[in-house]
């Protein structure tokens, strides 16, 4: 996958991925981090009620806030460097996630000589992002922004190429 | 609200598998802060190598430049009060 701007490969196009990919972990963490909070105040509460209970409830709350907290910052790292590189021969899509997988689809487009833009729905169609779909379904790249825009970008680079 | 300080955390069996129990979370929550970060710069290093083996080393600023502050200062801010809480006890409830 090196690069090689000595044969005549220069980068056209950045960009990253929609910022709809982030709703679902902000709203699992506001979820997670309420529970432990309450967790907490249960822990405060019943502290002189029963001992064994206050300090399960304890070690349950900060248990659940400190993954809630780890998997939420490790979840927004890890989008923060998912990019979509074009260049004049080949698209790439990084996708990282911390500690655990690393994952870097590559679409020449020697093999590649078709690119749709999709949007399905009306999420999709009024947040203005969707899917680039290559050859019929051969390759996908999703969470595109302005994905209309990006295929034109990449026919471009097919034709001069 | 009032300060009576539990300075008991290891008076009973309970209470001294409680306070590891604390301890040992806060302090693995910290590690794995460093670890993440650590595992984050590397990561981020790779990929500015890789858009300049493109010859645009311009392309992208710095990743992470706000996420990892808020990132450490809140494993701080959180280590800091739960172990207050816990240590201290201040019947704040």
């Amino acid at each position: 996958m090196n690069a090689s701007p000595d044969h005549g490969e220069r980068l056209v196009f950045i960009t990253d991925e929609h910022w709809i990919k982030f709703v679902v972990p902000v709203t699992v963490e506001i979820l997670l981090f309420g529970t432990s909070m309450l967790l907490f105040a249960f822990a405060g509460l019943s502290a002189h009620h029963s001992a064994w209970l206050s300090r399960m409830s304890l070690v349950t709350a900060a248990l659940v806030f400190w993954i809630s907290h780890h998997w939420f910052f490790m979840h927004l790292l890890s989008e923060s460097l998912d990019r979509i590189i074009i260049t004049n021969r080949r698209l790439l899509r990084l996708r990282y996630r911390l500690l655990f997988d690393e994952d870097i689809l590559e679409i020449s487009f020697e093999k590649m000589k078709t690119v749709d833009a999709v949007k399905e729905g009306l999420l999709q169609n009024i947040l203005r992002y969707g899917t680039l779909v290559f050859e019929s379904k051969l390759a996908a790249v999703k969470l595109v922004k302005h994905p209309n825009r990006v295929a034109r970008i990449i026919q471009e680079s097919m034709a001069a190429e | 609200m009032s300060y009576t300080g539990n300075m008991a955390l290891f008076s009973t069996v309970g209470q001294a598998t409680t306070s590891a129990l604390v301890f040992a979370v806060t302090a693995a929550s910290l590690a794995l802060a460093v670890v993440n970060v650590l595992v984050f710069r590397t990561q981020a290093r790779k990929y500015r190598e890789l858009l300049r083996g493109f010859g645009d080393e311009n392309a992208e600023g710095r990743p992470g430049r706000i996420l990892i502050p808020l990132y450490v200062a809140s494993t701080l801010v959180a280590a800091f009060v739960t172990v207050w809480l816990y240590v201290a006890d201040p019947h704040v409830l």
